[in-house]
């Protein structure tokens, strides 16, 4: 039998090394978890402008001079918070998105507590946030206004989008799950096989704790085990600790999800794969997706282990709009929003998109918005028309062109690579 | 007719002199406590006035006063004790009065049975009754044999699920035996139907008791696949640590066998969450947790019922009117505007 010479000695030895760094390194670590540690989410100023029960309109404060027209509504999901847009100063989507002189508005869902388990779709879409875009144009005294959606917030406004087209300019969708038929997450695999009912009747609303729980079960080794080792090697770093700590604090914030969402969401998107096939029903009206045809950038991360690229990536096929861009950014489901590379090229694509599109309100449009209220079917219809009798060219060019018509900066200094596909209208 | 005499061997004289000696037997006049209590004769050993110590005689004392409220008569019981003599003499004269027609019923029922035709029928009925015994009896074990006979055929299925020698797949064998066994031998008396008043409660008690235990058995299982990752990985670990032996490159930094170990780890995680028995393990957890839930909520509310709070039904109940109060109540005000 072969003798195989296994250095305990040297091992043992190294372990008697570290032993020595961990003793220094535990005493650095409590004076730095003794000292003053600022660990404050969305330190970023605003003003809540607008309530409707637990649902809080956020108007942010900008520094910078207003640079664009038409205001945007940032959309986040009812699964952990909207905080995440804004974890620090300097790694901060809000701020980057006020430097750039948007102005910006952001839902806040609140906590949803037992007497919300009732509330679904329509309650949400048709209800909180149709009142909230109705109170911001008026506000602005827009027709329109811009629309971005985070993750299930990004499937409320393609909702919205598909319902109420004649309201939104633009739509911004991020990693936001629209086709629910493939087995690459994880996520996508469970739910297909859960009783959503049985767990809906009994406990009404999901219990955010039992969300976290799932979530952290998609990658015990990692988020259970490897991160708190990670954090015990540098638990002497104060910007580590202070960092690590605003995110444990994000992560654990997790309100309630309201069951009828919960088992909407579910047999009709993971199970029915109801919305990307523009079967979907909300308040009594078929989603169609053909309906949207505001321009739309849809960005998502190539290794997002919750909503893969490919529930993201059929969006721009099926949508009415001619002017769409399909953005595939090299990090995962929250890398996205908080990694400093992907700040880098995320917020200012956004931005320069939006630029690009923040047209000057025509004067038909403000006929339109006067007349909306009786005509907006009508008014669509012939938007459409017009896209169309514009003369359409469809494109299809790799992400570096895209990049180029974006804002300078982005690309040069970050080192995300973006794989991508842009769908254009050109007037001939 | 003249004045009643006493016959010496009617009844009531028959009475009172059993009554006497009873109460002779009792403690005489003991028992309407006239005379100083006397220990229980049991403890009236010879040596025992001669080593009896102060702290015996309390003792002595104590276990006597028990003693005598166990071997008091029934027509002084404690509750009765302060009421003085006229009670005592009240309930006496009760007893007598009772014990006196129990004998009167007697007498007649002897007199009726020293009739010949009496005697005949009654060593007629002795006659047959070993023969009446003996069906009783018959019948009564062979239940007991049959129920015996069940529980040992359910025993015996417990050794069929598993087999002789075999420690390849121990826990889950152990875990899918036990599942097996509760439910195709223990949940059926949980599913027995319950009768009377309280039927519904009992009920409701057996299916929670039902779900619980399915929940535990299926968290069990979810569980021991949880911890199988850990398992293999140690087994890769042995296997990457050999490989890197024999080529002479293993690492003297811990945190390399960490990594390693990690990564072997995750991959592990990531291979078992899409397998089938995986899935299927979450989903049947889940399910039962939930039914479990349910059913306790059902007991739960069973309780509250009788306290002055709302149930939780009670509160969803309000809570969806009002939700559809207010939807509809939206719908309106976008009419109107």
């Amino acid at each position: 039998m072969t003798q195989f010479k296994v250095p305990i000695d040297l091992i043992m030895s190294k372990m008697a090394e570290d032993s020595t760094k961990v003793r220094n390194r535990v005493r650095k670590a409590s004076e730095v978890l003794l000292s003053d540690l600022k660990t404050e989410l969305a330190r970023t100023p605003y003003e809540v402008i607008y309530q409707e029960d637990r649902v809080k309109l956020k108007h942010y404060r900008s520094k910078k001079k207003i640079a664009y027209k038409t205001p945007l509504l940032v959309v986040y999901a009812l699964i952990n918070r909207e905080t995440m847009l804004d974890l620090q100063p300097g790694r901060s989507v809000v701020e980057r998105f006020l430097d750039s002189g948007i102005d910006l508005y952001m839902i806040d869902w609140g906590y949803p507590s037992r007497k919300d388990r009732f509330l679904d779709f329509d309650d949400h879409i048709n209800g909180y946030m149709d009142n909230i875009v109705e109170f911001i144009r008026k506000k602005n005294d827009v027709p329109k206004i811009n629309l971005m959606g985070i993750c299930m917030g990004g499937a409320f406004s393609v909702i919205y989008s598909a319902l109420h087209p004649e309201k939104i300019r633009n739509l911004v969708t991020t990693v936001t799950p629209t086709n629910f038929d493939t087995k690459k997450g994880l996520l996508h695999l469970w739910m297909k096989h859960i009783d959503v009912d049985s767990v809906v009747d009994t406990y009404g609303n999901l219990s955010g704790d039992v969300m976290n729980f799932g979530f952290l079960l998609l990658n015990p080794a990692r988020l259970m085990i490897d991160k708190y080792v990670g954090f015990m090697e540098n638990m002497d770093n104060k910007d580590f600790v202070e960092n690590f700590i605003r995110m444990e604090k994000w992560i654990f914030d997790s309100p309630d999800l309201p069951g009828e969402v919960f088992r909407q969401f579910v047999k009709e998107c993971y199970q029915g794969n109801k919305l990307i096939q523009s079967k979907l029903e909300v308040g009594g009206r078929r989603v169609d997706l053909k309906n949207i045809t505001m321009p739309l950038l849809n960005i998502y991360g190539k290794f997002d282990h919750l909503v893969p690229p490919e529930a993201c990536n059929q969006l721009v096929k099926e949508v009415g709009s001619q002017d769409t861009e399909d953005i595939c950014l090299n990090t995962g489901h929250i890398g996205i929003y908080v990694s400093s590379k992907c700040q880098e090229a995320f917020a200012p694509k956004i931005a320069s998109w939006l630029k690009a599109r923040d047209e000057e309100p025509e004067q038909k449009e403000q006929e339109h918005f006067g007349k909306e209220k009786k005509t907006s079917i009508v008014g669509q219809k012939k938007g459409l028309q017009e896209s169309k009798g514009g003369g359409v060219q469809h494109t299809q060019i790799k992400s570096s062109k895209v990049l180029q018509t974006a804002k300078s900066g982005a690309r040069k200094s970050s080192s995300a690579r973006i794989t991508g596909s842009v769908k254009r209208r050109k007037t001939t | 007719m003249g004045d009643k005499t006493e016959d010496p061997l009617g009844i009531e004289s028959m009475v009172k002199t059993w009554t006497k000696s009873m109460n002779d037997l009792m403690g005489g006049e003991y028992a309407q406590g006239k005379i100083p209590q006397m220990p229980f004769p049991f403890f009236q050993s010879p040596l025992q006035q001669s080593f009896e110590s102060p702290f015996q005689s309390v003792l002595m004392q104590l276990f006597q006063q028990n003693v005598d409220k166990v071997t008091s008569p029934p027509f002084f019981w404690p509750f009765q004790s302060g009421d003085g003599s006229k009670n005592r003499t009240g309930t006496h004269k009760d007893l007598m009065d009772a014990i006196i027609n129990a004998m009167k019923n007697w007498h007649t029922i002897s007199g009726a049975m020293a009739s010949p035709e009496s005697t005949t029928a009654l060593f007629k009925g002795i006659g047959t009754m070993p023969e009446m015994l003996m069906s009783f009896t018959q019948s009564t074990i062979s239940g007991m044999a049959e129920i015996h006979q069940k529980m040992v055929e359910s025993a015996s299925r417990m050794g069929q699920s598993v087999k002789a020698y075999n420690f390849d797949n121990i826990d889950e064998d152990m875990l899918k035996v036990w599942s097996e066994i509760y439910e195709k031998e223990f949940r059926k008396f949980l599913q027995i139907p319950q009768l009377g008043l309280t039927r519904e409660y009992q009920e409701k008690i057996n299916v929670m008791t039902d779900k619980f235990n399915i929940c535990q058995a299926h968290m069990a299982d979810f569980l021991r696949i949880l911890s199988l990752p850990f398992q293999r990985s140690a087994i890769v670990m042995q296997e990457e640590i050999k490989a890197l032996a024999e080529k002479g490159t293993l690492s003297e930094d811990p945190q390399f066998y960490y990594q390693m170990w990690v990564k072997i780890l995750e991959g592990h995680f990531m291979t078992l969450f899409q397998t089938p028995e995986y899935i299927d393990a979450l989903t049947k957890t889940i399910g039962s947790m939930s039914q479990f839930n349910s059913s306790k909520q059902s007991v739960i509310e069973d309780i509250l019922s009788n306290l002055p709070v709302a149930s939780r039904s009670d509160l969803d109940d309000v809570a969806k009117e009002l939700h559809q109060l207010k939807k509809e109540i939206r719908n309106l005000k976008k009419k109107i505007v």
